[in-house]
């Protein structure tokens, strides 16, 4: 099924994408291959943290250069979206010591009787690694959606500065917000349903629900992904704004020493 | 002037809100007495090793014995000390090492009402939980103001719609379709809450519901002539009715806000360039739609692929670590959360014709004259 369904999905990419389709095509499969190394590394006795980190860069090079071609935008992007893995990384590992979501909840153990849950993984970490993993997509995509729009911006005024950049980068982000929201919403809405329809069927108290683990689990997840990509907005406004300011300030220089060379050389 | 206004305005209600949510987390702190459940406080801790539990594939686990002390919080109890043991596995896959002053839920064993022994029962999260809802709350009003707080709305208003849902449910109709009318319904209230009553909104709705149901009718189709070939529905066993009309729903949920934002992305770009140029060509449209749409769809294919396969992770690297193969992990393992990341970038990639040729011809008729 999954293999009918991929062909469909590349005929699609392929028609409507052309060459840039492909490579999305190829994107997928290359970042799972890469989540399979994180598994393997992890399976073969790693720390999780180490290995996630540079994957996600990883991944995130490849989604932003590799997809989206190396330019300013990409590059702000890029830069942006590794300030906001770092800061996440110490947030998950704050909250993931307190709020105790690792591992499996009961409920969940109890389907599943032929594997050892023991096996010496320190599943702590790996529940702060997959709350990261989780959230890389959506904010590399706003990120490169602001740097893109904001690069625009300062092409078709370039008398802009660093504020009034950063101004234009929120009110950019603000549009795109509201969309975010909604697909994070319903991707997990999608993810979350078996455990909503749980929670019915076997009349779980609000109380009960609150405190579970099983719901704790996905909920840290969904909240912590949705602030993530709130948050890209304004550090990409910042990073972006910078770097398309810097490089005109540079031009300038340029324009000027020429125009210097060339009063020089008419002055001989 | 008008500016600064609306900045204060601004301020004065963000500082009600921030004072509204740190009292509300203080609440949490302190709502034991709230609680018909018996919580206590950790007081203190002490580890004991036990033994190493040797797995036979060579991985070992040591296992500890914890003797807490916790006192009482709320109840007829409250203030008495109680002493618990708490045994856990190092890499804690299921149980877990408490800390001191963390909360608990306790069921008591009493004889002749003196607390013989207790046993663990749970760990409070409320508190975190609020924490969460707060700071979210909080940034997406920080960084989208009012649209922010349109967003919550939304939110809020689809939870609701999904809980009636589901309510719905359980008197008798089938989830799949309940899920489609409901999909129609939080269309409708996410496009006009994103960009207000128009045109290029009431072009979004639509585009966004042909899509969906062009996804899905591809997706039955699949599933129709493979049978569910492949998939294993280990992850939905904690569900005690059957679980593929769930599944089905799950799928017609997860892309739609994916296929939402591509429509809106579309119609409101094109709504943008006929307004900047009344003789734009039809041709030109649609290259310029198709051109939007492939930047925003590979980074958005992204989006439900992590969002979904960050799931399965704990579950591959314990399998791994049993001694099955990566092949096996590779071909049966991820399928469930394959299958939902494929027709999501499915319902991604067709909505994105779908949303141009439906915009173009809501504006048709402008467009000509």
């Amino acid at each position: 099924m999954i293999k009918i369904l991929s062909i469909i999905l590349l005929i699609l990419l392929l028609l409507i994408g052309g060459k840039r389709g492909l490579k999305t095509f190829l994107t997928i499969y290359i970042n799972l291959f890469l989540i399979f190394i994180i598994i393997v590394l992890v399976g073969w006795g790693f720390n999780p943290q180490i290995p996630t980190f540079i994957i996600c860069l990883i991944i995130s090079i490849i989604i932003l250069f590799f997809l989206n071609g190396t330019n300013k935008k990409t590059i702000s992007s890029f830069i942006s979206v590794t300030i906001l893995l770092i800061i996440f990384f110490i947030i998950t590992i704050i909250f993931g010591n307190n709020i105790y979501i690792q591992g499996y909840a009961e409920e969940n153990i109890e389907g599943i009787s032929y594997v050892i849950y023991d096996t010496g993984i320190n599943m702590l970490a790996l529940s702060n690694c997959i709350i990261i993993i989780g959230l890389i997509g959506n904010i590399i995509d706003t990120s490169i959606a602001i740097s893109s729009a904001l690069y625009e911006v300062s092409i078709n005024n370039p008398h802009l500065n660093i504020k009034e950049l950063f101004k234009s980068g929120m009110s950019i982000g603000k549009d795109i917000l509201g969309t975010t929201t909604n697909t994070l919403f319903f991707a997990y809405l999608g993810s979350c349903m078996t455990l909503l329809i749980f929670f019915q069927d076997f009349q779980y108290s609000l109380t009960a629900i609150i405190n579970s683990k099983i719901f704790a689990t996905e909920f840290t997840r969904i909240m912590l992904s949705g602030i993530a990509s709130f948050l890209v907005i304004p550090i990409t406004s910042i990073v972006a704004s910078f770097l398309c300011t810097i490089n005109k300030e540079e031009k300038t220089n340029e324009k000027n020493e020429n125009n210097i060379r060339r009063q020089r050389n008419t002055s001989r | 002037m008008n500016y600064l206004k609306k900045h204060k305005l601004f301020t004065i209600c963000y500082t009600i809100l921030v004072i509204l949510s740190i009292s509300l987390v203080i609440f949490t702190y302190h709502n034991h007495s709230f609680y018909k459940e018996t919580i206590a406080k950790i007081t203190s801790t002490q580890e004991e090793y036990i033994s190493t539990d040797t797995i036979t594939y060579g991985y070992h686990e040591d296992i500890y014995m914890q003797t807490i002390k916790a006192i009482i919080l709320n109840g007829s109890d409250k203030g008495q000390t109680i002493i618990i043991n708490n045994e856990y596995h190092q890499g804690e896959a299921y149980d877990q090492k408490y800390q001191v002053g963390d909360e608990i839920f306790v069921s008591l064993n009493k004889k002749n009402n003196r607390i013989k022994n207790a046993h663990i029962e749970g760990y409070k999260r409320d508190k975190y939980i609020v924490i969460l809802i707060v700071s979210f709350i909080l940034v997406i009003v920080l960084v989208g103001q009012l649209k922010g707080f349109l967003s919550i709305i939304s939110v809020l208003l689809n939870i609701i719609i999904f809980n009636c849902l589901i309510y719905i449910n359980t008197k008798g109709i089938s989830l799949p379709l309940l899920s489609f009318i409901g999909a129609i319904i939080f269309t409708l209230i996410c496009l006009t809450l994103v960009s207000g009553f128009n045109k290029k909104t009431l072009a979004a709705i639509i585009s966004s519901i042909v899509g969906l149901s062009v996804t899905m009718l591809i997706t039955l189709i699949v599933i129709h002539f493979s049978q569910y070939n492949g998939i294993r529905f280990e992850q939905m066993e904690l569900l005690t009715r059957p679980y593929e009309g769930i599944f089905i729903s799950e799928i017609i949920l997860g892309g739609l806000g994916a296929i939402m934002d591509i429509s809106i992305s579309i119609s409101s770009s094109l709504n943008e360039l006929i307004e900047k140029d009344n003789h734009i060509s039809l041709k030109a449209l649609s290259k310029s739609g198709i051109n939007i749409g492939k930047d925003i769809m590979s980074t958005m294919i992204n989006v439900l692929f992590f969002t979904y396969i960050c799931t399965i992770i704990p579950n591959l690297t314990i399998y791994f670590r049993n001694g099955i193969e990566i092949s096996n992990l590779i071909s049966e393992y991820i399928s469930l959360e394959m299958t939902r990341a494929l027709t999501g970038a499915i319902g991604i990639t067709l909505t994105i014709p779908i949303a141009i040729s439906i915009t173009l011809l809501l504006y048709k008729r402008r467009l000509k004259q």
